[in-house]
C-alpha cells in the first residue's frame, strides 16, 4: 500500500512519557482537525502531565492557527513546544512529515483541480 | 559571557543575520550551502520569524536549531535525538546563543553533521555543568510503512 500524501504527527513527550496523535490522509488535514487531534491527544495524558503541558498546548494551537491563517503550511515542518522548567525534556511536538496542513479552501481545491 | 543576535526575535535584520550565522558555520563544517530543511515560511510565502530559526540535512542527519531569547548569565545549550519520521536521526538544539557556546557549537555541528557521531558522544561536547542532556528517540511512528 502507497504511503497517504499527508502525513504527520502531535505528540506529548518527556523521559517518561510518549503518546502521539497522527494523520495519514489524502487531503491536508484541516485547522479544525488539527485542533480536535490536540484535545484527543490531551485526553490521552494524566492531569499531572496536561498541567506540565498547559503552556506548550497554547503554543501548538497558536502555531496551528497562524499557519492557517496564512494559507496553510506545507511539510517538511517541525515545531518543538518544550517546558522549560523541567529538565526532563517535558515538551509537545508537531511533526508535518510530509504534505501540508491547514491549506486554505482555495488552494485544497486547486491542488485536487491540478492532481 | 556576550549574547549574539539577543534581538533575533524583535528585530528581522538581526534575525537574518542570525539565520546566516548558522548557515556560515554549517558551510565551514560540510563545505556545501547550507539550505532550510523545514519550511521556514507559510503557504503564502510569510516568513515564520520565531525561535526555530534554523534546519538543514546532511547526510541522512538532521540538524534543527532552537534559539531561545537570552536570559541566562551562564551557557545555555542542550541536546536532545528524535526520530524524523521514522527515517533520519535529528539532532534538536536548544540554546541561548552567546560567545560562551560558539566553540561547542561549532564541534557538534560538524560531530552531528559530518562525521557520523553517535549522539551518546555528542553529550561529551556539551558545556558542563549547565550543558543538560536528556534523551528521547520518541515513539515510533505507527504510519509509515502503510500509511494505515
Amino acid at each position: 500500500m502507497s504511503k497517504k500524501k499527508h502525513r504527520g504527527r502531535i505528540q506529548a513527550q518527556s523521559d517518561h512519557l510518549e503518546e502521539s496523535v497522527s494523520w495519514a490522509q489524502d487531503s491536508p488535514p484541516s485547522l479544525k482537525q488539527g485542533l480536535e487531534m490536540a484535545e484527543e491527544l490531551k485526553g490521552k495524558l494524566s492531569k499531572k502531565e496536561l498541567k506540565n503541558r498547559e503552556k506548550q498546548f497554547k503554543q501548538l494551537e497558536r502555531f496551528m492557527k497562524n499557519a492557517s491563517e496564512a494559507g496553510g503550511i506545507y511539510s517538511p515542518e517541525f515545531r518543538s513546544f518544550e517546558n522549560e522548567e523541567t529538565n526532563d525534556g517535558t515538551r509537545v511536538d508537531f511533526e508535518l512529515w510530509a504534505g501540508a496542513f491547514g491549506l486554505s479552501v482555495v488552494i485544497i481545491i486547486l491542488i485536487i483541480f491540478l492532481a | 559571557m556576550k549574547h549574539l543576535y539577543k534581538n533575533f526575535l524583535r528585530d528581522r535584520r538581526a534575525y537574518t543575520l542570525n539565520v546566516a550565522f548558522y548557515k556560515r558555520m554549517v558551510k565551514a563544517a560540510t563545505g556545501r550551502d547550507a539550505a532550510h530543511f523545514f519550511q521556514p515560511a507559510y503557504a503564502n510565502g510569510q516568513k515564520i520569524y520565531d525561535d526555530h530559526i534554523f534546519s538543514t540535512k546532511y547526510k541522512e542527519r538532521i540538524l534543527q536549531v532552537i534559539q531561545r531569547k537570552p536570559s541566562s548569565e551562564h551557557p545555555v545549550l542542550r541536546a536532545r535525538k528524535q526520530i524524523w519520521d521514522g527515517q533520519y536521526d535529528m539532532l534538536v538544539l536548544t540554546l541561548e546563543l552567546s560567545d560562551a557556546i560558539k566553540p561547542a557549537l561549532k564541534k557538534i555541528i560538524k560531530a552531528w553533521l559530518v562525521d557520523g557521531t553517535p549522539f551518546e558522544d555528542i553529550q561529551a561536547l556539551l558545556p558542563q555543568p549547565s550543558g543538560v542532556v536528556y534523551k528521547n528517540t520518541g515513539p515510533l511512528p505507527t504510519v509509515n510503512e502503510d500509511g494505515a
